[in-house]
């Protein structure tokens, strides 16, 4: 490991020490640390939630926005030793079965949990059914991960509940999810449909705020290039040693353009473009081609035997296709059973956030036809469609991609005036990794 | 509606020269006792009403001419407020929903100017300022998905036909309009022919129709003018006004007429019908105050988020249209039962798979999904693809144990997931009363220091964890 990466890796420590300890025994009531993907912000619940029910002999609830959530941060938590593990879910929840057995689980609140130092992992909609069990002070800490997916408005019902909180979460993803329009609540004082910690921030500006500043999933210059395009706030690098994210392939390339897409990411540029020429078909739910394109570069990757170098060779469940449409979406899924690649998972970004694997597929949102959306703009989505892979993204996309980011018009009425733009800025991440990708010869044309 | 389908149908409404439905429910209850509808004028720059014609449906309306629409004096506003106020109490007093029909979102945009520039107004009469809280209540219902209150002519047209123009004309009712009149050969070419006139409650100002300009011609005119002149003056600019105001109420009466001649059943809407009925009659029995607290704002957003639920869901359950378009997103899974686990028939436990030849689902593991056109709901236990590709979705039977035409192996259902939709108001009552500072303070309170382990946290985890 060279010293730049060792000092890197050292200064990302402390910031986590300090957050944790800020949080646990300062004087902020709330605290809230920012992670890019894969800063380990789990990690850092974890080691939260390990000080605090130790010896401080705190009562503390993890609050996560959705009930998976949940269960994924309850599995992580049984790798410690603590006084007291938890959860509570729903009563019409049934336990995964990784963790039946493991963990006291209670089907909505009871009385007998929260009982001394410990912790207990829910949902915040749980919580908030059982308020008239709960006080002020039930709680010494409340750790709320993936905060910036949950909306404050829901923070709000629980809000009261822990006298310190402390907010962890990655600022560049999808925002909270709001079926209806809240265009009328951006010019409110209070911004309840914002994220907790931009509603905490937006109020209270002297927040403590811990940005971590590394990322262990993405290469350097993925890391670098999601960075400058989706965390303005927050600089973070890469500690992640390219040397130990090699992929090799036993078979050597056959097919002309997909074959060197691979190649080039078993050279090093983990985040590369394969077009198809021409223009989505306009009137097609999905670009079939463009779908049958992703499940041939999904199968390529097997089929020349992609190895991990000094880790192991490549499966169908270390490939992910990623598409921000279902039924885009089914259709790559049809493409790669008609060549038995079945296992492969293809899902929307929404249910990709918060995963990684080594190689990500992923359909460009601006390749579609008429003008882009503010579905299709949305930075957040854009975020965590690039950010999932370890070792390789490619993109894939119609090479009239280009001409829709030069020609796109944004218009001047998308938001209330003073209000946040997230479609423009959207776009200006589009561009700045469009045309990167262009300008470092990353984009393999068919 | 997807992209393609919505091109197709436009096509075809453009060969048939005719709207063409595309949904077979409507998302509006019929039209309930005290049904009303508002058609205005605006002076387009100052945001004002210069015309307002009001009534029952079933008559000429009443119309009011403001000849100084932006002067202090508002009581030509009077028989519309006294009209708005009976109109209400009739509602109050038999307990029974009300409606609003409006042509065009343009209206709604003015009565919401209307109620702002008057809920408050210290200096206008009681029966003004009643005015101005009722409109603020009707524009405020009107942000609520699903709600049943304020019938748009236009939207209703838009949300449930198509025509043969680009969705963009179709912002103009008289032009959508004359794809259902079976007297109009050529609607393409009549409809644009309508379109170089407003439909958007302003007076026309094309070189060949004036009308805008000359009004304000008089107005200026009639003031410095005076005696019978002035009156010939004044006489003018109400034909104009009061001619126009009468094509934007006949325009609201045939948008109306058109879309109830759909003839779309509106089954599934109690529910909506009732919500919306409740908030509005809450408003204008107890006055309108806008959400400013953190507390009601999320209720707010609660409420809306509910509405959107519950309609999206009442569509789906009662328009086999759209399900079949959902169904192609995954939204409603179409299968037949496969197996059925029932140790007792008729009684719970009771557990189903079906099998859908759909490889494209977005049911996930707990969701609570119920049986299309039946009472009975279940949760999603397991989700497994089968061999030729499709889903077998294993649902635990939570309700409707007995209607065995559906439990049964071999029977033919569509699933779709319950609407979540609720309210916790009994949760943001907590949070009224204890006010936690983040959301009620102006400052960051300071709290006491705990004594520090004094190590590294990285440390104190490591040890904790498990060999």
């Amino acid at each position: 490991m060279t010293a730049t990466r060792q000092a890197r890796l050292d200064h990302a420590d402390r910031v986590l020490d300090e957050a944790i300890e800020r949080s646990l025994f300062g004087t902020d009531p709330v605290s809230i640390a920012k992670s890019p993907p894969g800063a380990g912000k789990t990690f850092l619940v974890e080691c939260a939630a390990a000080v605090a029910a130790g010896a401080p002999g705190m009562r503390v609830v993890i609050v996560t926005p959705g009930v998976s959530q949940l269960y994924d941060i309850a599995e992580r938590l049984l790798a410690y030793r603590l006084p007291r593990i938890e959860l509570a879910h729903a009563t019409h929840r049934v336990l995964p079965p990784s963790l039946v057995g493991r963990i006291a689980a209670s089907s909505g609140w009871s009385t007998g949990l929260n009982v001394g130092p410990g912790v207990i992992v829910t949902n915040v909609h749980l919580l908030a059914s059982y308020l008239h069990q709960l006080g002020p002070g039930s709680f010494d800490l409340m750790i709320v991960d993936e905060a910036y997916q949950l909306a404050a408005s829901d923070f709000m019902l629980v809000a009261h509940l822990a006298s310190r909180v402390l907010m962890v979460g990655d600022p560049g993803q999808l925002d909270p999810v709001h079926s209806a329009d809240t265009t009328n609540l951006e010019a409110g004082a209070h911004k309840i449909h914002w994220s907790a910690p931009a509603y905490v921030l937006d109020r209270f500006p002297a927040t403590p705020v811990f940005g971590l500043p590394v990322t262990r999933r993405l290469l350097p210059d993925t890391s670098d290039l999601v960075q400058a395009s989706f965390y303005p706030d927050l600089p973070f690098q890469s500690v992640v040693d390219p040397a130990e994210r090699r992929l090799e392939f036993r078979l050597p390339g056959l097919v002309p353009g997909i074959d060197h897409a691979l190649d080039a990411v078993a050279a090093g540029k983990s985040l590369v473009v394969v077009t198809l020429p021409g223009a989505p078909p306009p009137h097609q739910e999905a670009d079939l081609d463009l779908a049958g394109l992703m499940a041939e570069i999904a199968d390529r990757f097997l089929v020349r035997q992609a190895q991990w170098m000094g880790n192991r060779a490549l499966t169908e469940s270390d490939i992910g296709c990623i598409d921000p449409h279902v039924i885009a979406g089914g259709a790559i899924g049809d493409g790669l059973r008609q060549r038995g690649r079945g296992a492969i998972r293809v899902d929307t970004v929404e249910r990709w956030q918060g995963l990684q694997l080594p190689i990500s597929i992923v359909r460009h949102p601006l390749s579609r036809p008429s003008t882009p959306t503010g579905f299709d703009l949305e930075a957040g989505r854009w975020c965590v469609a690039l950010s999932r892979h370890q070792i390789g993204c490619v993109i894939v996309a119609r090479a009239s991609v280009g001409d829709t980011i030069r020609d796109y018009v944004h218009g001047c009425d998308t938001v209330a005036a003073g209000a946040r733009d997230s479609t423009w800025r959207g776009f200006e991440a589009h561009r700045t990794i469009w045309n990167t990708l262009v300008a470092q010869d990353r984009v393999f044309a068919l | 509606m997807n992209a393609f389908d919505d091109t197709l149908h436009r096509a075809l409404a453009r060969a048939r020269r005719r709207a063409l439905p595309v949904r077979t429910s409507s998302s509006l209850s019929p039209d309930p006792d005290v049904t009303i509808g508002i058609a205005t004028i605006k002076i387009v720059t100052e945001e004002q009403i210069q015309a307002v014609a009001f009534g029952t449906l079933d008559r000429a309306p009443t119309v009011i001419v403001r000849l100084d629409p932006i002067g202090r004096d508002v009581s030509d506003l009077l028989p519309f407020a006294r009209f708005l106020n009976a109109t209400v109490q009739r509602s109050i007093v038999a307990d029974a929903p009300m409606r609003v029909w409006l042509p065009h979102d343009v209206t709604l945009e003015a009565l919401d100017v209307l109620g702002h520039r008057y809920w408050r107004n210290q200096t206008a009469s009681a029966e003004i300022v009643r005015m101005g809280e009722l409109c603020r209540v009707i524009a405020h219902e009107a942000t609520i998905p699903g709600q049943q209150l304020v019938a748009d002519a236009t939207a209703q047209l838009q949300g449930h036909v198509v025509t043969g123009m680009a969705p963009i004309e179709e912002g103009h009712l008289h032009a959508i309009l004359a794809w259902f009149d079976p007297a109009v050969a050529d609607p393409l070419f009549e409809a644009r022919e309508r379109i170089r006139l407003p439909a958007s409650g302003i007076l026309p100002n094309t070189p060949d129709h004036p009308h805008d300009d000359r009004v304000d011609r008089l107005r200026k005119e009639a003031k410095s003018a005076s005696g019978a002149y002035r009156q010939r003056l004044e006489a003018q600019i109400d034909a104009i006004l009061r001619n126009w105001v009468q094509h934007e109420w006949d325009l609201m009466v045939a948008g109306r007429r058109a879309f109830l001649d759909l003839g779309l059943p509106s089954a599934g809407l109690d529910g909506l019908v009732k919500d919306s009925t409740k908030r509005v009659a809450y408003a204008l029995t107890n006055g309108f105050f806008p959400a400013r607290q953190p507390d009601h704002l999320a209720a707010q957003l609660s409420v809306m988020e509910a509405g959107q639920e519950k309609a999206d869901h009442a569509a789906l359950e009662s328009d086999p249209l759209l399900r079949a378009q959902a169904m192609r997103a995954g939204a409603v899974v179409a299968g037949t039962v496969s197996a059925v686990r029932q140790p007792r028939p008729k009684f719970y436990p009771c557990d189903i798979d079906v099998d859908s030849s759909q490889s494209v689902v977005r049911l996930r593991l707990d969701d609570k999904v119920s049986i299309v056109g039946t009472n009975v709901t279940g949760v999603v236990r397991g989700l497994d693809t089968t061999p030729t590709g499709g889903t077998r979705v294993s649902l635990e039977i939570t309700g409707g144990v007995r209607t065995q035409s559906v439990l049964s192996v071999g029977a033919g259902v569509e699933l779709v997931r319950s609407a979540f939709a609720f309210v916790n108001l009994r949760a943001l009552g907590v949070v009224r009363e204890q006010q936690s500072w983040i959301f009620y303070g102006d400052t960051a309170p300071t709290i006491a220091a705990r004594p520090s382990t004094g190590q590294s946290a990285l440390a104190i985890a490591t040890a904790a964890r498990r060999p």
